[in-house]
């Protein structure tokens, strides 16, 4: 087990400095000269060259590539806003915890309902309940996240005014940002628990079961959901990956002041250090959760302990 | 006689071939054509790619035509989805929509299609070294999130729909390679590809005469659901200030736009018929597209 563990950080390795070159290649590409963006408007031509000289921005491109990567290994060092001069760390991680809560509250949301209601169609296939929830989750893969959040405010705040419109300071502020932004998973973890549902329980195991007379809720919760659940895994990693990609859009949205709020305003303000940082924390983020996933899998799938639990890997 | 053989073969082949074609498509046909969903879903399609082709039939009024003593009109006969802040009729703003978003998700799909079914295909085909540098970059891209891949892209690059374009490609074309490579795989050792390759067909001719249209299956459905995809990531690039600029009715920057009246209730058809054309659209895609794999794989319908 240790060892499909090991092997998994392993490999995550080279992938990250992937994901690293490509942020790189995007900060490079962008448009402005770093330096002259951070002297300010009113820098001298030899303030700028020597900030120039100070960023490194002079040296080859492989030996600014190995140095960003020397930064982030050892300090995280994603360089500097051009709008407030701080570490673009700093100011991502004064922001980060209001995105993992938003996002945490919605992969729960979403997991919970998506399975239950997977099942329930599953079970029921081709009744009433299963049309409608299939349709529910058909609707909701389609609906962009970002107008559904502009409606439920329309409907809950405005019309109703039940909740606020913007801003999290009171947990009722959650509510709509959370069930925004875990729609699409919730609709995608729906559609998913009901076809692998539907797979296993056509399989000969469960009609054994069901022949040994034993209750339908053992069977379905022991027996069905048990071998149903690998690729619903995998599609919640998945999701809380695109859910922390859909936090830049519904904390625009509702105004809720995380990372994505403050990407989005730094698009605006062309502050671009602070946009690709944040890409590249989000996906180091997301890598992570993916490998949690990876070893998840280990535990659930008894054909992944085995592999290595016999000490060599086979062949397949 | 050796040539007049090999034409022999090469006719008899030819014409299995394609009656065999003929018979795989039609059978897929009558499958969509029993499904009401994908046979509706397939019609909404076909209305908005006619407002594409020809949004001057449907709009009243051209997409920039403003008039400022005709700003806020609630949707009524004339004005059926109202009229936004600076007078401008929001029906035949969507109207022109159709066009931009279905050519950014149809173009950017055409791109990751090509580039995409190119590298998953020598991924499958050549295996050993090259595969695995193939699916190592994939695996990079993919392990960004897509929109977050697309913003970091559109970003670098600055605004307007070419960039959009290419950035959508990117984002689509690690997943697309995937699946055209699980696809070119599960016929790959076939006896026919064998066959083929016996009498000496060349790498090129194996993949695109042998390989490719026995996969085609999967990599339609995908290319489908792909194109509803792009239309979304369009739609949220644009919304955050990335993508197509304003006057463009692009639905998603109509949304931006809108976004400042939300809390007025009186002026709710500003932030609501946009919306609702992206999700007519996605939806039909995905009907669409849904139909599709059962159509291609009857088995994966329970």
């Amino acid at each position: 087990m240790a060892k499909y563990i090991g092997k998994r950080i392993l490999m995550m390795i080279p992938v990250l400095l992937g994901v690293i070159l490509v942020v790189f290649i995007m900060n490079h590409i962008s448009p402005g000269n770093p330096a002259e963006l951070l002297a300010g408007e009113g820098a001298t031509d030899e303030a700028v060259a020597a900030l120039e000289e100070e960023l490194g921005l002079n040296d080859p491109l492989y030996v600014q590539f190995f140095n960003y990567v020397k930064g982030i290994v050892t300090g995280f060092d994603l360089g500097t806003s051009y709008q407030t001069k701080r570490p673009v760390i700093d100011e991502l991680m004064d922001r980060f915890p209001t995105t993992a809560k938003l996002a945490l509250l919605s992969i729960i949301i979403s997991t919970v309902v998506g399975i239950t209601l997977g099942i329930i169609s599953a079970v029921k296939q081709n009744t009433i309940i299963d049309h409608i929830s299939t349709g529910f989750a058909l609707i909701g893969v389609s609906m962009p996240a970002f107008w559904a959040g502009m409606m439920l405010i329309l409907l809950f705040s405005i019309y109703l005014k039940w909740l606020p419109v913007s801003g999290v300071d009171t947990w009722t502020g959650w509510i709509l940002p959370a069930f925004t932004s875990s729609m699409v998973g919730m609709a995608t973890i729906t559609r998913m628990t009901r076809s692998s549902m539907l797979e296993v329980l056509c399989q000969d195991y469960i009609v054994t079961a069901r022949a040994k007379g034993l209750s339908e809720k053992i069977i379905i919760v022991k027996h069905a959901l048990k071998n149903a659940l690998i690729p619903i895994i995998t599609v919640v990693g998945i999701q809380l990956g695109t859910m922390l990609g859909g936090a830049v859009l519904t904390e625009s949205v509702f105004s809720i002041p995380g990372l994505g709020k403050y990407m989005v305003d730094s698009i605006k303000n062309r502050d671009y250090p602070v946009v690709q940082g944040g890409v590249l924390l989000l996906a180091i983020v997301f890598s992570l959760v993916n490998l949690l996933v990876d070893i998840i899998y280990a535990y659930v799938d008894p054909r992944i302990k085995s592999q290595y639990s016999r000490g060599k890997k086979r062949a397949d | 006689m050796h040539t007049e053989a090999m034409e022999r073969l090469n006719k008899k082949k030819k014409n299995k071939s394609q009656d065999k074609a003929v018979g795989v498509w039609a059978e897929v046909a009558y499958r969509l054509s029993r499904n009401r969903a994908a046979v509706f879903g397939l019609v909404i399609i076909l209305i908005l790619v006619l407002f594409a082709l020809f949004p001057q039939a449907f709009a009243g009024y051209g997409y920039d035509d403003q008039d400022y003593s005709r700003i806020f009109i609630a949707p009524c006969a004339e004005h059926p989805m109202g009229t936004d802040d600076l007078g401008r009729d929001i029906f035949s703003r969507v109207v022109y929509g159709t066009r931009i978003s279905l050519s950014v998700g149809l173009i950017s799909m055409l791109c990751s299609l090509l580039l995409g079914g190119l590298l998953g295909s020598l991924s499958a085909v050549n295996g050993g070294v090259s595969d695995n540098v193939i699916m190592r970059i994939c695996d990079v891209f993919m392990s960004i999130p897509g929109t977050l891949l697309a913003i970091s892209i559109c970003a670098a690059l600055g605004t307007g729909m070419t960039n959009l374009i290419i950035a959508i490609t990117i984002a689509l074309v690690p997943s697309f390679s995937r699946t055209v490579r699980a696809a070119i795989l599960t016929v790959k050792d076939q006896e026919y590809i064998e066959a083929a390759r016996a009498i000496g067909a060349s790498k090129a001719r194996l993949i695109l005469r042998h390989m490719f249209p026995n996969a085609l299956g999967p990599i339609i459905v995908r290319a489908t659901l792909d194109v509803a995809g792009g239309i979304t990531t369009a739609a949220a690039l644009s919304f955050i200030g990335l993508g197509v600029a304003p006057p463009t009715p692009e639905w998603g920057c109509m949304l931006t736009q809108a976004k400042q009246y939300i809390t007025s209730l009186d002026k709710w058809y500003i932030v609501v018929f946009p919306g609702v054309m992206i999700m007519i659209t996605v939806f039909a895609l995905n009907l669409f597209g849904d139909g599709l794999r059962d159509a291609f794989d009857p088995r994966s319908k329970n």
